[in-house]
């Protein structure tokens, strides 16, 4: 059995924030004001809801399968040819996000600090910080996530307050945007924005409290909706739309908008700082995640061998993409859209498998739960 | 890994670590991006006006730093304008005609050595001609550019862009950034001044609820004979200067106060109704930015002046302070100086009933009497009572007209009234078939003005003379 490392409640609540929130440094304000128009910050409302309902039937099977992790449990409901087909959708939807995310991260480093250094350079830099990360494996990447979490939560709060003087609430309205039949369709469809809570169905043979999973991921989730919303709701009054359609990296415009008097401006350097450290953190919680579910497809007794060959493909996959806001609409359109799939349809029917046999079992006087 | 333990193990690893991190930072810090201070030259602000054949004139205004440093001159370069004094110029001001802004930002390297930089542009300059054809396409390709940024001023000026640059000659103040920067945040202690960045611009251009107002700025005339009010009242509306567009005159530093020796400047107005150029003022620093000018989208469609700039923030709720005078109430041909402030921040409401639309502005504001020319005595509370609604009558008379005139002759909500009709619409779809661009110039707009004067200054009464010589 794959076993690296022990994870505590409070590192893989912090972890599985900055997972689910780091991608507000990249275009996903941008993102939400395109479907969601002047309700954009409505969306990741009605999202981390479905995704939090998601999760739930994720924990449902965590609770019937103790120790074990999304991978295993699918597989012995499944059985190898699906239960294996399931795991590919899912280290498809954490791979996929992470690459993406890499190339957007790179790309706004890019843009915005080392304009003259090659995407290349950047982005093999962001991979060696991840590779070093997958390294050390699970529980360092998680306490530096707990350890680091101070930093988001400043950098966010900060931000978004720093703000406000360029912000205009009237940009809130209309308040239903779209029209709240749209809202509610794209904010269940865009589910996937929280699937990476999924990262604790994975990791869950290594939670210390394993028990607490459900408690961990609402948490999460709860935490990660708050700032995401709020900070949507500064980005589309700061740059109302249509205005807002047009940033391609809404943290890093937010930040250069600051302007308190002729002494406090030009303070996004001290924002990009932190969103790199994020963005570190982010690529190496995916990374590792990615990792972990070959691995354990795989049934690998450790990881490590295969992490080169993941950086390498992953380095690669990232400049699939030809420009950045190819990338990006690869991010939300497909990624973001047909994720949910993976990450909660998938459970949700080996859930239901499960208690379809469990209730043929029950008649039958078989035990079905697997332990 | 966890297996491969021990002392040597961990030396191999440390002495790996401490490779990976010098050589992350060489290659991030110290090789394609490394950029020395003193390879650049730092442009301060950038004049945008039309050329012949569609042709595009910028003017580059850049620091020269060790200038800055030294305390040397402001002004010079290939544009004209001559030396500014003792010392070293701090500003190098240069025009080139192009296509783009980029390119001959690209093209500046030709003859500045110090590769041009963006990064700490404080202000960009369009002339009236230009701001008139459309200034968009022009916003675009500046807000797109990483070195850009939009907080920069935007200013529009009357004449050309490179006029306004060369003939800016501050005399206080001697670091080009901080000039720039300290004359546009001008409207925050008067209000004369609309707030003005690029930033503001692209929100309130893009907008349905709202146009943009820029600041407006000018070269004071100063021709030898001076400005006779003959000359003001030739222009059209009476409020234009009569030597507008007829290029500058010697404004040379030190020929001002010789002009105000010779003949003072005509004033026949409030001291606030005048737009940049045509203030009553002689000497100083020839360039000033007062009043606004109007866009409708990206075409600037008029002038307003100072004291319209000021009603404007009122009714938009901006408005910070400033000083008001009017005439005293009591005695004719005497002035009363308040300082004025929003006391809360204004309530606008849109109501749509089956006359159209009905915008209802509710403006608290509170000050301070700080100057008073009459013998009344301002702390018995009637007389600060009357005092109080000559001011507010005069205000809201003010806010009447310019609302009047944004929707008679600009047709352009200046007063952002139309982000408060999106509070009538709930979806995006509905706000855009209520069209509000064409509502607003129907719109019956009521004003709600109080002023409270809580303080008399620094005097109870007036000082009053022990023999009347009047």
């Amino acid at each position: 059995m794959l076993e690296e490392g022990r994870i505590g409640t409070n590192e893989a609540v912090a972890a599985t924030v900055y997972f689910l929130a780091s991608k507000l440094f990249i275009s996903f304000p941008q993102q939400m004001a395109t479907v969601g128009l002047t309700a954009a910050w409505v969306i990741p409302i009605i999202s981390f809801s479905t995704g939090a309902l998601g999760f739930l039937i994720i924990a449902a099977l965590l609770k019937r399968y103790p120790g074990k992790s999304i991978v295993e449990i699918s597989e012995q409901i499944a059985g190898p040819v699906f239960g294996n087909l399931a795991t590919l959708g899912y280290f498809a939807f954490f791979f996929a996000a992470t690459i993406l995310v890499m190339r957007q991260f790179s790309e706004t480093v890019g843009t915005a600090l080392l304009p003259r250094t090659p995407l290349s350079v950047i982005t093999a830099i962001f991979v060696l910080a991840t590779l070093i990360a997958v390294y050390l494996g699970g529980e360092a990447i998680t306490r530096a996530a707990f350890l680091a979490a101070p930093l988001i939560v400043i950098t966010l709060v900060f931000l978004n307050i720093l703000s406000l003087p360029q912000a205009n609430l009237d940009a809130m309205f209309p308040i239903f945007g779209p029209g709240p039949g749209k809202l509610l369709y794209h904010g269940v469809v865009h589910s996937a924005i929280a699937g990476e809570v999924m990262f604790l169905a994975v990791v869950a043979p290594q939670l210390r409290d394993g028990h607490k999973v459900k408690t961990m991921g609402l948490i999460a989730i709860a935490i990660t909706t708050f700032f995401t919303s709020v900070s949507v709701l500064v980005f589309v009054t700061v740059f109302p739309y249509p205005l807002c359609l047009h940033i391609p990296y809404p943290g890093y415009e937010t930040s250069t908008l600051i302007y308190v008097g002729r002494f406090f401006q030009r303070v996004e350097v001290a924002f990009v700082f932190l969103w790199v450290i994020s963005g570190c953190i982010e690529l190496a919680l995916g990374a590792y995640t990615s990792t972990m579910i070959l691995a354990r497809m795989l049934k690998l007794p450790i990881y490590r061998p295969i992490v080169p060959a993941v950086a390498i493909i992953g380095y690669t996959l990232a400049f699939t993409p030809p420009d950045v806001p190819t990338a990006t609409r690869l991010d939300f359109e497909l990624v973001r859209t047909f994720g949910g799939i993976a990450v909660f349809v998938v459970p949700a029917l080996l859930l239901l498998v499960a208690q379809v046999r469990e209730a043929r079992g029950t008649r039958r006087g078989e035990p079905t739960r697997g332990a | 890994m966890r297996d491969l333990g021990g002392r040597g193990t961990g030396r191999v690893r440390l002495a790996l670590s401490l490779l990976v991190v010098l050589a992350v930072a060489a290659c991030t810090a110290g090789c394609w991006d490394r950029t020395e201070v003193d390879d650049l030259a730092f442009v301060m602000a950038i004049g945008l006006d039309d050329a012949p054949n569609d042709m595009l004139a910028v003017t580059f205004h850049i620091a020269v730093p060790r200038a800055v440093a030294g305390a040397g001159g402001i002004g010079g370069g290939s544009g004209g304008g001559g030396g500014g004094g003792a010392g070293q110029q701090s500003s190098l001001i240069t025009t080139l005609v192009g296509r783009s802004v980029l390119s001959l930002l690209n093209l500046l390297s030709t003859h500045v050595d110090r590769r041009p930089s963006l990064v700490h542009g404080k202000m960009v300059v369009i002339g009236e001609k230009l701001a008139r054809r459309g200034i968009a396409p022009y916003i675009g390709e500046l807000v797109r550019f990483r070195e850009t940024r939009r907080t920069m001023f935007l200013v529009v000026t009357r004449g050309t862009a490179k006029e306004f640059i060369e003939k800016n000659r501050p005399v206080l103040e001697q670091n080009p950034a901080k000039n720039l920067e300290l004359l546009a945040l001008a409207n925050r202690q008067t209000g004369y001044i609309p707030p003005s960045q690029i930033h503001r611009f692209l929100v309130e251009m893009q907008s349905l609820g709202e146009e943009p107002v820029v600041i407006l700025a000018g070269v004071k005339q100063e021709t030898p004979g001076g400005r006779t009010e003959e000359s003001r009242t030739e222009a059209p509306g009476g409020a234009s200067g009569g030597t507008k567009g007829q290029g500058s005159s010697e404004t040379g530093s030190g020929e001002g106060p010789v002009n105000a020796a010779k003949m003072l400047p005509v004033a026949s107005r409030s001291d606030s109704d005048y737009v940049a150029g045509e203030s009553p003022s002689v000497g100083g620093n020839p360039v000033e930015l007062l009043g606004g000018a109007v866009f409708r989208g990206d075409r600037m469609v008029g002038e307003i002046t100072g004291q319209d700039v000021r009603a404007m923030l009122l009714l938009r709720g901006t408005f910070k302070r400033g000083i008001i005078c009017v005439e005293d109430p009591f005695v004719k041909g005497k002035y009363v100086s308040c300082d004025i402030r929003l006391a809360r921040p204004t309530e606008t409401t849109v109501r749509r009933n089956k006359d159209g639309f009905q915008v209802n502005v509710k403006m608290m504001l509170e000050g301070e009497v700080i100057g008073s020319q009459s013998l009344k005595d301002y702390s018995n509370p009637k007389n600060l009572h009357a005092l109080e609604k000559r001011v507010a009558d005069d205000l809201k008379r003010g806010c009447r007209d310019l609302v009047t005139k944004a929707q008679t002759e600009f047709g352009a909500d200046i007063f952002a009234f139309g982000n408060k009709a999106r509070h009538l619409t709930r979806t995006w779809r509905e706000w855009e078939e209520l069209d509000w661009p064409k509502r607003f110039p129907q719109a019956q707009v009521n004003i709600d003005l109080k002023l409270d004067l809580r303080r008399t200054g620094l005097l109870f009464r007036p000082p009053k003379p022990s023999t009347d010589t009047t």
